[in-house]
């Protein structure tokens, strides 16, 4: 099975390869004239004030928690997804799509509860 | 994949060559092959976006440069950004800062390997093709947070952040979207997919049942948050956060996020047409003698419809972005998802 | 064939996981940690498992990792000075004991007879996503619809994590 993934490989290699010449291309021809103005960091033109660690709004926190459950959630249906054409077939789709929906309904309960909550909100 | 090793059978100097040989020689011939279409759409698209701009906002964008229409605006500027100073800030992390953008670009590129081209011709023929683009497209997040923080500066990290929250929102109801068709197809593999829909324009997933209209309709809206474009480019709003994650960037390196930019957008484009509008089958059954040509095309005309859409929709809010994807298009995929299951028992049609 | 990714897999893991764990900055530390996820999906795609290296880079890599990285940006700058002083030399051979303990073991456990080998290629199907969907489905459904249960009091602690001290939803 896995001489099918060596094509992946491959393209990483083709894909760093000529990535690295087009960088050399362009560090041949381009300048090199560096100055400290040139060298400061861009924020609009006013010099930079403060650090980097600015104060995070927790939202985008809570964005990455919902999502990594979610993809969890997508993870687990692609299986079941893939049997249910066959499932169906010898008959038993009915029996399919109830485990399928036990494990939606648990999901769908949590996910209602954090709408309620105002969990989705982005204030 | 299977045609071109037939292909390297033909030419004099392979015949001798053993099937694994020829397997390694195949791919690494597909890998530089899908290396210069990216290279090339990159360069096709943003002279088309420059035009389809140009004519939305009734005015004409590049006439100049190769006399007909401006064609050789894009590869002007392509050839000049070769010759600019790479800039790499002071205060930046440069390890990171020289690493991000082939991060976000072999990623999207990496995407590419499953897509199915022509019947046998594709990079990597895998079991789990379409799991596997979505894996492989979710490495464009971290590429994007290392470039935002490696700049060490505020307005890149903020757009960093808000580029990988809205990436990652979105992936939910792209996966979503496109799980009623694998339902009907049975397999993850991109080929079955296309091989399912043969027959002509009705027998194509969109027109199969309404939900999978409506999950079409679903995936679009995703995929064109997914590629950060459209009234949906939060991450580099110019009157806020001056060019978001890629503000510090210049030279080759500002054409790597440019050039992954298209990639990603031909690729959610080409998944739009392999999985829902019919892969390499044209509308009219039997004329399917160029099948690659079809795909491209159709994959064509899906970009079109994205930047259609770009340079008509105002930009959304952040609020109202994530309203439109936590509040409404889950919960509508996940309906498609229980709806077209139904709808399989019930019409009793298996396939 | 099999031998050579296998190895060129682990070293790039083992490679990650040091790198990781060097670095001083928590954020580079990360990226490190997604490199050493990636190997890993490699080995397990040469050993067959190909569903679980797919899913390996898609959560642990794709998911996962995002969220460290927004947990690392939001809470602390790129050096962390408290660490800085925990990695003091003369505290190295401690740190370093435990590991090299299991190392030792896992050395002498897989000596001789018992050396990792490659038994030929896996049946036909191994690993694949029929094969983990109808062991899922079937012989493990009860610990698949429990997941479901994980998911939902994951997803109840993230919001009261996310929602802070004063608006918790029973308050």
């Amino acid at each position: 099975m896995f001489e099918r993934f060596i094509p992946v490989l491959l393209v990483l290699g083709v894909a760093g390869a000529f990535s690295g010449v087009f960088l050399a291309i362009s560090f041949l021809l381009g300048p090199r004239r560096p100055d400290a103005l040139k060298d400061s960091t861009y924020e609009c033109g006013i010099p930079a004030r403060g650090s980097i660690q600015i104060r995070f709004f927790v939202r985008f926190f809570l964005v990455a928690l919902f999502f990594l459950l979610f993809d969890l959630e997508a993870v687990f249906l692609y299986p079941w997804v893939v049997l249910y054409k066959g499932l169906l077939a010898s008959g038993a789709g009915g029996f399919a799509l109830t485990e399928m929906g036990v494990f939606l309904l648990v999901l769908l309960t949590g996910f209602l509860y954090v709408w309620k909550k105002g969990g989705l909100e982005w204030q | 994949m299977d045609i071109l090793t037939a292909l390297l059978q033909g030419l004099p100097g392979f015949g001798g060559m053993s099937d694994q040989g020829l397997f390694i020689t195949g791919a690494a011939v597909m890998a530089t092959l899908m290396f210069t279409v990216m290279a090339l759409c990159a360069i096709v698209f943003t002279w088309m976006e420059r035009k389809v701009a140009g004519f939305i906002q009734s005015r004409y964008g590049p006439m100049r440069t190769g006399r007909w229409h401006g064609w050789a605006q894009a590869v002007a500027d392509m050839l000049k950004i070769l010759g600019k100073e790479d800039i790499i800030p002071a205060e930046a992390d440069k390890g990171l800062f020289v690493f991000a953008p082939l991060v976000v670009l072999l990623g999207s590129l990496l995407a590419w390997v499953a897509v199915p081209w022509a019947p046998g011709f594709v990079a990597a023929d895998l079991d789990l093709g379409l799991f596997f683009i979505f894996a492989a497209s979710s490495m464009v997040v971290i590429g994007i947070l290392m470039a935002g923080w490696a700049s060490n500066n505020k307005w890149a990290l903020y757009g960093a952040a808000r580029g990988a929250a809205q990436m990652v929102s979105y992936e939910i109801p792209l996966a979503l979207a496109t799980i009623p068709v694998i339902m009907h197809v049975g397999s993850l593999n991109t080929q079955d997919i296309v091989i399912a829909q043969q027959g002509g324009i009705w027998h194509w997933f969109i027109l199969r049942d309404p939900f999978l209209f409506v999950a079409f309709w679903m995936y679009f809206i995703a995929s064109i948050a997914e590629t950060n474009r459209g009234p949906f480019d939060m991450p580099e709003t110019e009157s806020e956060l001056v060019a978001g994650y890629h503000t510090e960037y210049t030279g080759m390196r500002f054409a790597f996020f440019f050039l992954a930019e298209y990639a990603n957008l031909f690729l959610v484009s080409l998944i739009a047409v392999f999985v829902f509008l019919g892969g390499w089958w044209s509308p009219i059954p039997g004329l399917d003698f160029a099948p690659a040509l079809t795909f491209v095309i159709k994959g064509i005309l899906m970009v079109f419809l994205n930047m259609w859409v770009r340079w008509t929709l105002p930009r959304v809010r952040v609020d109202q972005l994530m309203y439109l994807c936590w509040k409404v298009m889950i919960p509508v995929t996940l309906l498609c998802i229980v709806g077209s299951g139904i709808l399989m028992i019930t019409s009793g049609a298996v396939g | 064939m099999e031998g050579l990714l296998f190895w060129f897999c682990g070293s790039l893991l083992l490679l990650g996981g040091v790198m990781m764990v060097v670095q001083r900055s928590a954020v580079v530390s990360a990226l490190w940690l997604v490199f050493a996820f990636l190997s890993a999906a490699g080995i397990f795609a040469v050993l067959g498992g190909t569903f679980l290296a797919v899913m390996q880079v898609l959560v642990y890599a794709g998911a996962i990792m995002v969220l460290f990285l927004f947990v690392i940006m939001m809470l602390q700058g790129p050096v962390m000075d408290g660490e800085r002083r925990l990695m003091h030399p003369a505290l190295w051979p401690l740190i370093a004991a435990p590991p090299a303990a299991v190392l030792i073991m896992l050395a002498g456990f897989l000596r001789g007879d018992r050396m990792v080998g490659f038994a030929g290629a896996p049946a036909p199907g191994f690993g694949s996503v029929v094969q983990v969907a109808t062991l899922l489905l079937g012989r493990y459904l009860l610990a698949f619809e429990l997941i479901s249960i994980i998911l939902l009091v994951a997803l109840i602690g993230a919001l009261a994590v996310g929602r802070g001290e004063r608006k918790l939803p029973w308050k």
